[in-house]
C-alpha cells in the first residue's frame, strides 16, 4: 500500500480515536453539567412548589394547588409531572403519570410557624423530562461527528497530496538515484535478495535499494581489497623471484638510466649495496665497461629479440671474470628500455675447461693405449734386431769368426769398417731410441695393465717408506741426483687410518712425485750454486685425515710451477724437462691411478721460485674398484 | 751339457727371424715356423725340448697347436708369447702343466728371463 494512504489512515485513525476520546469526554462532561442543572432546577422547583403548596394545602385548597402547578409547569416548560399527595393520597396531579418520564423530585410540604414544631403537610413529587437534556447532548454528539467527518475528509484529501509533494517524490528520487547506482556502478551486485516480506511501500522500496547498494558496495571493496592483496603478493612474489636469481637483473630506460636492478645487481654494482644508490643513476656511471656495448642495448631497444655477449672484466676481487650478457628488449607497451642480465660464468668456464681438459686426458689416453699397442710389436723387433746385429758383428761369438773366415775376412776387419763409417754408432742409434720409444709404450700399458690390480688395506708410514726406499735405489735418480742428499720430513697425523689401495700403484705415483721433486730441486741447485747462493732442497712428506678421506702431500722447495704450466702439468706428454729425459707421462698416468682407479684426486699447487705441493686425496676404503 | 732344441711358431717374420737369432747366438738349436699347421709338421723332424707359440694364428691358433703338439710329443714343454695385456691360461693349456711364469709378453722385454726359463723348463722334465 502506498505510504501517502498508510500515512493517511494511520493518522486518521489516530486522529480518529483523539477526537473520539475528547469528544466523548465533553460530550460526558456536558451531560454532567447539563444533569446537574437539571437536578438543581428540579429541586429547585420542587421545593418552589413545596413552599407554594403550603398555603393552600393549609386551607385546604385544591383547586389553588392546581393553579400553583399549572403555573409552575407552564413556566418550567419541561415538567411532565407534578403530584401533589397528602397522607399518601394524591391529592393534586398535573401531567399523566403513566405517560410521564424523567428524573422525579420529591419534597416535603412543610408547614413552619414561627415557635411551633414543623408540621408535615404532604409531599411533593415532581418528574423533569430529560428530553431537552438528551436533544442538547445529541446536537453535541452530532455537531463532534461532523467536525471530526470535515476534519478527515480534508485530510484524506490533502495529506496524500502534501505528503507526496514534500516527501515521496523525493524518497523517489532516491530510490531512482540508489538503482542508477546499482545499475551502472556495480553491475556484479546480485538481485535484490531481501530476505523477509517484500517491499509494500516507497520506504521499504527505497531500503530495499539501499541494502542493495551498501551490499554491492561492500562486495566491490572486498573485491577490490582483494585484487590489492592479489597485487602486492605478486609484486612481493616477484620481487622475491627476482632477488633469488643469481643472475644479475637490470632493467635500463631508453634514456639508459637504470630503472631497476633485483638483489645481485644491487649488491655486485652499488658500493652501499642499497638499491636507491642504483636506480636513477646511468648505466655508464654504474658499470662502464656494459654501457660501452651502445650496439647491443640500440638493437635491444628497437629490436624483438634479445642480444648476447660476452665479456671479460676484472671484477672487485682483481681477477678476472667473464660475463655473460644478454640485452632483452622489455616487451611492455608502458615501459620502454632495455632489460639486461648478466651471468658470471668465470667458474662455470674454468669447469667446463678443466672437464674439456680431463676428456682430453681420457681419450688421449684411450688413443695412445690403442697405439701402443701396435707400435709394441714392431719396435719390439726392432730393438731386437739391433741387438742381434750388434751380437753377430762382435768378436764374442765364436759362429762370427766362423762365418768371417769361410769368406776371407776377419769379424775385427769388419769391426774396423762398421766403426769408421759409424755404423755401429748408427745401430746404438737405433737401439736407444728404439728402447726409449718402447719404453714409452712401457709405462703406458703398465697403467693399463689389470694383472697386477691387487686390492690390499695399507699403513700409511709403510707406503711412505717403500716409496722412498723405491726412491733412493731408482737408477734414474743416481745418476741425474742423488736422492738420498735431499733432506725428507716425514709427518705422519697419529691415528691415521689404513688406506685401501692397490700398493705397486700408488708406490709408483709417489715414485714419480719424488723423481720430480728430485729432478726440480737439482735444476735449483744448479742454479743457486751458478750464482754463488745457499741452496737446502728439502721435501716434505705429510700424511694427514682430511674430512673422509686420506690426504698425503710432497712438498719440494724447488723453482715451482708457473700458471700455465700448472693448468698443464696432468696432461700426457706435458713435460717441463729438456728433451729426452723422461716420457711426459709420469703425471698424466698418476693422475689416472689417483682418479680412475682409486677414485681419488690428485692436486697441485704451486707459487713460482718457491716450490710445490702435490696432494693426493684417497678414499680410506675403495668404494668401487675398477 | 746337450744343446736345448727351441722351436718357434710365429707368423710375424720380422719378430721371428730376429727371435731365432737371438736364441741361437744364446747357444741354443733352433728351427721356425710361420704357422701352427707348419709347426706340427716341423717337430715331426725337428726333436725340440720347447716350443715358443704366439697365441694369435692364421689357422689353428696357439692354445690348438699346444694341446696337438702335447699328443703328438708329450715331453714337448711350451712357452707362451702373447701381445695382450689381459692374457689368462686357459683351463686346457693349465692342465698340462703350464704355469703364468711361461707366459711372456710381446716384445720381449727381459732376453735373461725368457733363456731362463727355457733351460728351467728343459731341466724339470729330464
Amino acid at each position: 500500500m502506498p505510504l501517502a494512504r498508510k500515512i493517511t489512515l494511520i493518522l486518521i485513525a489516530v486522529l480518529g480515536l483523539i477526537s473520539a476520546a475528547t469528544g466523548w469526554y465533553s460530550v460526558a462532561a456536558e451531560r454532567r453539567v447539563l444533569r446537574d442543572m437539571l437536578d438543581r432546577q428540579g429541586k429547585a422547583t420542587v421545593r418552589s412548589l413545596a413552599a407554594y403548596s403550603v398555603e393552600a394545602m393549609v386551607s385546604v385548597d385544591y383547586p389553588a394547588l392546581d393553579k400553583v402547578m399549572a403555573t409552575v409547569a407552564d413556566e418550567a416548560g419541561n415538567i411532565e409531572l407534578i403530584e401533589i399527595s397528602e397522607g399518601g393520597r394524591v391529592v393534586s396531579r398535573q401531567g399523566d403519570r403513566a405517560t410521564a418520564k424523567g428524573s422525579a423530585f420529591s419534597a416535603d410540604i412543610v408547614l413552619q410557624n414561627p415557635g411551633e414544631a414543623s408540621r408535615v403537610l404532604g409531599h411533593v413529587n415532581l418528574i423533569v423530562s430529560d428530553r431537552d437534556g438528551d436533544a442538547l447532548i445529541a446536537t453535541r454528539v452530532r455537531e463532534v461527528m461532523s467536525n471530526a467527518l470535515l476534519v478527515f475528509t480534508v485530510l484524506a484529501v490533502l495529506l496524500p497530496l502534501i505528503l507526496r509533494r514534500v516527501f515521496l517524490e523525493r524518497i523517489g528520487n532516491l530510490t531512482r538515484l540508489t538503482e542508477s547506482v546499482i545499475r551502472e556502478e556495480l553491475p556484479q551486485a546480485g538481485q535484490a535478495n531481501l530476505v523477509g516480506k517484500p517491499a509494500r511501500d516507497e520506504i521499504e522500496i527505497l531500503q530495499a535499494c539501499f541494502t542493495e547498494m551498501l551490499a554491492g558496495l561492500r562486495e566491490r571493496d572486498a573485491s577490490r581489497l582483494n585484487t590489492l592483496n592479489e597485487v602486492s603478493k605478486a609484486r612481493s612474489l616477484l620481487g622475491d623471484v627476482s632477488d633469488s636469481m643469481p643472475s644479475m637483473l637490470l632493467v635500463v630506460s631508453d634514456q639508459q638510466r637504470i630503472v631497476l636492478g633485483n638483489r645481485s645487481a644491487v649488491v655486485s654494482l652499488a658500493a652501499d649495496r642499497q638499491e636507491e644508490s642504483v636506480v636513477g643513476r646511468p648505466l655508464a656511471e654504474v658499470w662502464p665497461r656494459l654501457a660501452t656495448e651502445q650496439e647491443s642495448i640500440a638493437a635491444a631497444l628497437n629490436g624483438s629479440h634479445g642480444v648476447e655477449r660476452r665479456i671479460a672484466e676484472k671484477g672487485r676481487d682483481g681477477e678476472s671474470h667473464v660475463f655473460k650478457i644478454y640485452f632483452y628488449p622489455l616487451s611492455s607497451t608502458v615501459h620502454k628500455g632495455v632489460l639486461i642480465r648478466i651471468d658470471d660464468i668465470t667458474e662455470q668456464e674454468r669447469i667446463e675447461e678443466m672437464m674439456m681438459q680431463t676428456e682430453k686426458m681420457v681419450s688421449v689416453g684411450g688413443l695412445a693405449a690403442g697405439i701402443a699397442h701396435e707400435i709394441n710389436n714392431p719396435l719390439g723387433v726392432m730393438v731386437q734386431a739391433a741387438q742381434n746385429i750388434e751380437r753377430r758383428v762382435s768378436e764374442d761369438l765364436p759362429a762370427n769368426h766362423k762365418i768371417a773366415a769361410e769368406l776371407g775376412i776377419t769379424v775385427s776387419a769388419l769391426r774396423a769398417y762398421l766403426e769408421r763409417r759409424s755404423i755401429l754408432e748408427f745401430l746404438n742409434d737405433i737401439k736407444a731410441d728404439g728402447a726409449r720409444a718402447a719404453q714409452v709404450v712401457r709405462s703406458l700399458l703398465d697403467f693399463t695393465r689389470k694383472s697386477e690390480s691387487v686390492w690390499a688395506s695399507v699403513a700409511v708410514e709403510a707406503l711412505i717408506e717403500s716409496s722412498i726406499e723405491l726412491a733412493r735405489k731408482d737408477y734414474d735418480l743416481r745418476s741425474k741426483f742423488d736422492f738420498r742428499k735431499i733432506a725428507v720430513d716425514v709427518s705422519i697425523e697419529p691415528g691415521l687410518p689404513a688406506i685401501t689401495m692397490i700398493r705397486s700403484q700408488i708406490e709408483q705415483v709417489l715414485l714419480n712425485l719424488f723423481k720430480n721433486a728430485a729432478h726440480a730441486l737439482a735444476d735449483r741447485m744448479e742454479t743457486a750454486q751458478r750464482e754463488g747462493l745457499e741452496f737446502v732442497p728439502r721435501i716434505a712428506v705429510r700424511a694427514r685425515r682430511c674430512g673422509d678421506k686420506a690426504c698425503l702431500e710432497i712438498e719440494d722447495n724447488g723453482p715451482g710451477f708457473s700458471p700455465e704450466a700448472r693448468k698443464r702439468v696432468f696432461e700426457p706428454f706435458f713435460t717441463t724437462k729438456p728433451v729426452g729425459v723422461g716420457t711426459g707421462l709420469g703425471l698424466w698416468i698418476s693422475y689416472m691411478i689417483l682418479t680412475n682407479k682409486h677414485s681419488g684426486r690428485l692436486l697441485l699447487d704451486s707459487t713460482p721460485g718457491e716450490g710445490c705441493v702435490f696432494t693426493l686425496v684417497l678414499p680410506f676404503e675403495a668404494a668401487g674398484r675398477t | 751339457m746337450t744343446e736345448i732344441a727351441v722351436l718357434v711358431v710365429d707368423d710375424h717374420a720380422s719378430l721371428r727371424r730376429n727371435v731365432l737369432a737371438m736364441l741361437e747366438d744364446e747357444g741354443f738349436v733352433v728351427a721356425g715356423a710361420e704357422s701352427g699347421e707348419e709347426g706340427l709338421v716341423c717337430l715331426s723332424s725337428f726333436a725340440a725340448n720347447v716350443a715358443l707359440v704366439d697365441m694369435r694364428l692364421p689357422g689353428i691358433d696357439g692354445n690348438e697347436f699346444i694341446q696337438r703338439a702335447h699328443r703328438l710329443h708329450p715331453a714337448l714343454s711350451f712357452i707362451v708369447l702373447t701381445g695382450s695385456v689381459d692374457y689368462v691360461l686357459p683351463d686346457e693349456i693349465a692342465a698340462l702343466g703350464l704355469s703364468s711364469a711361461s707366459v711372456f709378453m710381446k716384445p720381449l722385454a727381459d732376453p735373461d728371463a725368457l733363456f731362463r726359463r727355457l733351460r728351467s723348463l728343459v731341466e724339470s722334465a729330464s
